[in-house]
Parts: C-alpha cells; structure tokens; sequence
C-alpha cells in the first residue's frame, strides 16, 4: 500500500480546491487509473474522472501527474512515486475544471473546429479511388495519429499566457490537411493559420512534442505550416520576423540582431519598445550594427544556391 | 578538456557577457575552448523556419568543421544546443539524409561522418569538470543567496534527443548551484518558456510569460536568477520592465548567465564578468557575496 494524493474540487459546492490522500495497492505494473478506480469503487464513489478505453487509443483519461500532462492509463504508478517520492494526480491544465479531474475541454474543441478539420473540395478529383504517392502521406505522419487527448494543450506555455492562441492540436490538426494533397484549400488555410493566434504565436517551448502520449510532433507541424506560409508568399508578423532573421544570415552567415529587430519591428514597433531601447543605449549593450561576415561566406552562399536547386526540382515533380 | 566552442551570435553581440564569462571561467577550470570562428549561426528556429533544408545543411557545415578538428562541440545557449543537436541528430539516424547533405557538402570542400556530440557548458561543468571539483574551487561564499535556475526550454525537451536531464524535473542547474554554495530554489517555472521566441510577434502575451517566472521565482525566495540561454537573458532582462509594466508589479530580479555564477563564486570580479552591461542592476548580488572562510579573495583579479 501506498499514498496517493488526488486533486479534489466541485466548483457547486468547495471554495477552493483540495487535495485528497488515499492509501492504495501501488504494485508494480498497477497504473494511476488503477488507481483511481480503487478509489472510485471503494472508498470514494462521488470521485470524478474520465476514462474509457483503458488502452491509450481513446483519449479520454489525460491528467496531470507529478509534473506531466499524460494518459493515466498508460503512466505506471510505482515507478513515479520512486522517481518523486510521491504520486500527486491533478486534472489537466489550460483548460477549467468541472469537478476533480474532469476538465471542461470545449476551448479544446473550439480551436479544433476553428482550424476546419475535413477535407475542403476545390481540387480536380480522380474518377475511383484518390490514390496519393506513400512519400506524400508520409508527410502527415507527424500529425496524423493525434487522439485529442488533451496532453499537449494542457503544457501549451504559450496557451497558458495567450487563451486565444489556437494550441498545439489544433495546428497539429490544421497540418494534417494543409499538408494533404488532395485538400483544395491549402492557399486559405495557410492564410488563416498565418493570423494572430496561429502558428506565429508558437514560442516553440516543446512541450507538445515532449507530452504527446502518442509521439505526434504538433511543434514540428507548426514549423512545416511556417516554411509552408512562407514559401506561398504570405506574410504576417512573424513571417517577416523570420525572414528578416534569415536575411543576416545570408549576408554574414551569422545573426545581426539589429537589422532584425528594426526590419521585423519597424519604426512603430521600435517606437513601442522605446524604452527597452533607452537602457540598451544607456548600458551600451546596443549589438553590432553592422556584422562583419565570416570567412566561409562563399561556402553559405554555395550551400543556399544547392539547397534552392534541389528545391526547385522538388517543387517541379 | 577541450572543446570546438561554438559562442552563438547573441552570446557574442548583445549579450558578449556571456561570452566573456564563459573564457573567464574555462581558463581557470581547464577548458580549452577553440573557438568555431567561421561557424555560421544554428539557424535558431526562424532560418529553419524559411528554408529547413538549408538550416540542416549549414548546421552540418558547422558538425564539419567540428569533426575536422576531431573535437566536439561546446554551446553556452539552450537554442544553439538544440537546434545543432537536432541537425546532428537527423544527420546521423537518417543516412540517406547525410549522404545528400555529403553531396552539398563536399561541393564546399567538406564532409561530416557523424561523430561529434554536442554539449552545453551546464552538462560539461556538472558531468565533466565535476561538482567536487567546482566546489574545490569556490572562493566566495554565496550561501545568502537564494538562487533560480532557468533552463530554457529547448535545453531540456525534448528529454529524448538531449537525454542529460529528466525534462519533468531538471537537476543540473540544480546540483551545481548547490556545489557553488548557493542556495537553489525550487519553482516549477524554471522548466518554462521566457516567451522570447515570441516577443517579436505576440509581446503582450510574452511578457505575461515572462513576469509569471519571474514571479514565481521570487515568491519562492529566489535573490537572483541564473539562466543557461542567453535568448531567455534578454527576455528576462532587457525586458523586465516591460514585464513588470504587464504584471503591474515591480520584480527587481538580477538575472545572471550561468558562466557569471560560477565566476563569482571563483572569486572572479564582476566587473569582469561585465555585469555592468546587464540592464536589470546586479548590485544586490555583489553585495550578498562575502569571502569563504579560509580563503583570500578576491583571487582571480578586481
């Protein structure tokens, strides 16, 4: 027997949340559901929670459990309370709780429709069957198997700050059809996800990619959605911003902070972080304004030149 | 020990403290750094952002001239670590990919055959130059100071591709703060994002970000933070009072580079470790430092 401490609140009935011990059977090989439906079944029945499949395929029993987001029906109880010293299960985060570790996910799902979900008609379709090449579904395997658990919103760090920002399943979902040959709405798509709250506002922290029961890469989805924007022309905040970034490096093949900030910011911006700029000034700690280029900048420009090539072949297949 | 140093370009321009520090620091402990002068930049998420395959290749360029030399490498920024340890990472396990990068590479006189790793100065000093051995060389008793780690995210995620610290719990900045006497604080924030990577594009929400580690470092205790990515020293420094503007609250939190705690703790002066370029003032941490017990300090020049 061992202690587990599981969060408890009824937003109808407790001011504020508590946490609950219970000494359970912690033998190896027993998951924290386990656990919890010990509890259920036989000491505490009003205990909520979600579960379902008991399998890691349905999603439905994604909690926080000593500083991880994850399914509890696939987390192992033993090894954690060895690793921590205690076992402490939490709903999941970013998301408002309905009662102990049941969390109200229609923000969850909002961003999901918000990004449409489904095949968009507007491509010329085959007569029979659409058969798409292997290498071009391969493509979507980084997002495709995504079973809307929750993990990844619940650890966004960027969702935490900004409740407007689509989230890591969403764009994860979102990629799954821009990048989808036979999606008639790819131009569109990539125009709306380039908007405020979409893929620019990802601070690329990883946790999605980390947290994942299932090994999707929302992260990297994102960044494919970003070269993606880019290469089709269109711009935002943040695609200029990566544009600028890039255009130093071809010029000196390393990073010039200060063309960066004034190309992406521009005089508004720069006149919004007044400021920050102010101290920079005062603690000299203004960067270089002009970079001088390493030695190997005809190497960069060799490499820039073969990259673009075996692109443009890329693009005429 | 000796290293390819790869110094990142912000920790050689508007953060050149970093830089300055980390040689300060690698002379003494033994680190001989030979600095990747013609290395270009990791690309930092925003050139993979336009032209993946073009980040890819240039990081190669970059394993490369590491390998020529037959040295791994050594990063002092959490972005740089990741983003040349992922190159190096799909380089190695996918070796169509290496073959064709080899095709390019070699049209620049080069080729990478996969056999450098690459380190963060956090992993060197803990793992290799050792925490016995920091301690030996403390000469500055920094038990007043409570101190919060800052990891920067893509130093400890993904756990798998790094695989030094447990990214539910990261321990190293930890450990060492321990060994140079200080005192670490426990804050689960110091796991999080500083939110720079979005200041450009989204500053309100990054700054909400920002001011919510910070503060939740300091509601823990912490007198001073350490980071080991000199991108999140910007957030949480050059920012802080933008940060503070979102939180409608002073912070006031010195924020030093890891190489500059370790240097204080060695007796090195601040003002060689070039605090005074920090915009967030440092003096609260000068003044907590008071001479070990039985040592003669300042050793290592004023």
């Amino acid at each position: 027997m061992a202690t587990i401490k599981v969060y408890r609140f009824d937003p109808e009935q407790d001011e504020k949340p508590r946490y609950e011990e219970f000494d359970v059977d912690m033998s190896p090989g027993r998951t924290v559901l386990n656990l919890l439906h010990d509890i259920h079944y036989n000491e505490d029945p009003t205990l909520s929670f979600r579960r379902s499949c008991q399998s890691a395929i349905c999603g439905s029993c994604a909690m926080h459990v000593n500083g991880r987001t994850g399914l509890s029906c696939s987390m192992q109880a033993k090894p954690l309370l060895d690793r921590d010293g205690y076992l402490v299960v939490e709903p999941m985060k970013n998301m408002p709780v309905l009662k102990d570790l049941v969390v109200d996910m229609d923000g969850f799902w909002d961003s999901v429709h918000e990004v449409d979900p489904f095949l968009q008609a507007g491509r010329d379709v085959p007569k029979g069957a659409y058969v798409v090449p292997k290498a071009k579904m391969d493509l979507l395997k980084i997002a495709q198997d995504c079973i809307m658990c929750g993990s990844c919103l619940s650890e966004c760090t960027s969702r935490e700050a900004n409740p407007d920002y689509l989230g890591p399943a969403a764009l994860a979902k979102a990629y799954r059809f821009a990048a989808d040959e036979r999606d008639g709405a790819t131009m569109g798509r990539l125009m709306a996800y380039s908007e405020a709250n979409g893929i620019w506002d990802c601070d690329t922290c990883l946790y999605c990619n980390e947290v994942c029961p299932i090994h999707v890469k929302p992260m990297d989805a994102i960044m494919r959605m970003r070269e993606m924007a880019i290469e089709a022309g269109i711009e935002s905040q943040g695609s200029k911003h990566a544009i600028a970034f890039y255009d130093t490096i071809l010029k000196s093949g390393k990073l010039n902070e200060f063309t960066t900030a004034n190309k992406s910011l521009g005089i508004r911006g720069m006149l919004r972080t007044s400021d920050v700029a102010t101290k920079v000034i005062l603690r000299w700690k203004i960067p270089e304004v002009r970079k001088k280029p390493i030695e190997g900048m005809k190497d960069v420009e060799k490499l820039a030149k073969l990259v673009e090539r075996k692109r443009r072949r890329r693009t005429q297949r | 020990m000796k290293y390819a140093y790869f110094p990142g370009c912000v920790g050689q321009d508007s953060c050149n403290e970093l830089d300055a520090s980390t040689k300060l620091i690698s002379d003494e402990l033994g680190i001989e750094l030979v600095e990747l002068e013609d290395a270009t930049c990791c690309g930092a998420g925003f050139v993979q952002d336009v032209n993946y395959d073009l980040a890819l290749a240039l990081n190669a360029r970059t394993l490369a001239l590491a390998e020529r030399q037959h040295l791994d490498i050594l990063t002092v920024c959490s972005t740089c670590q990741f983003n040349l340890d992922r190159a190096n990472r799909e380089l190695t396990e996918d070796s169509k990919k290496l073959a064709e990068v080899n095709k390019m590479l070699a049209e620049v006189g080069l080729r990478y055959n996969g056999t450098v790793k690459i380190k963060h100065l956090l992993w060197v000093l803990v793992d290799e130059v050792g925490l016995a051995e920091l301690q030996s060389r403390v000469k500055v008793d920094l038990s007043n100071l409570n101190v919060a780690s800052f990891y920067g995210c893509q130093l400890i995620r993904p756990g798998t591709l790094h695989g030094y610290d447990d990214p539910d719990r990261p321990q190293y900045f930890e450990r060492l703060i321990e060994a140079l006497g200080g005192k670490p604080v426990d804050y689960d924030e110091r796991k999080k994002c500083c939110g720079f990577p979005i200041t450009f594009v989204n500053e309100d929400a990054s700054m909400r970000m920002n001011a919510k580690n910070m503060l939740a470092a300091k509601e823990k205790g912490a007198d001073v933070m350490a980071t080991s990515c000199p991108l999140c020293h910007i957030n949480l420094d050059m920012y802080q009072g933008k940060a503070e503007k979102a939180a409608g609250q002073r912070i006031e939190l010195p924020i030093l580079h890891l190489p500059q705690l370790v240097g204080l703790a060695m007796g090195i002066s601040p003002e060689r470790l070039r605090m005074k370029r920090h915009i967030v003032s440092t003096k609260s941490v000068a003044r907590a430092l008071k001479p070990k017990e039985g040592t003669v300090v300042p050793a290592i020049g004023t």
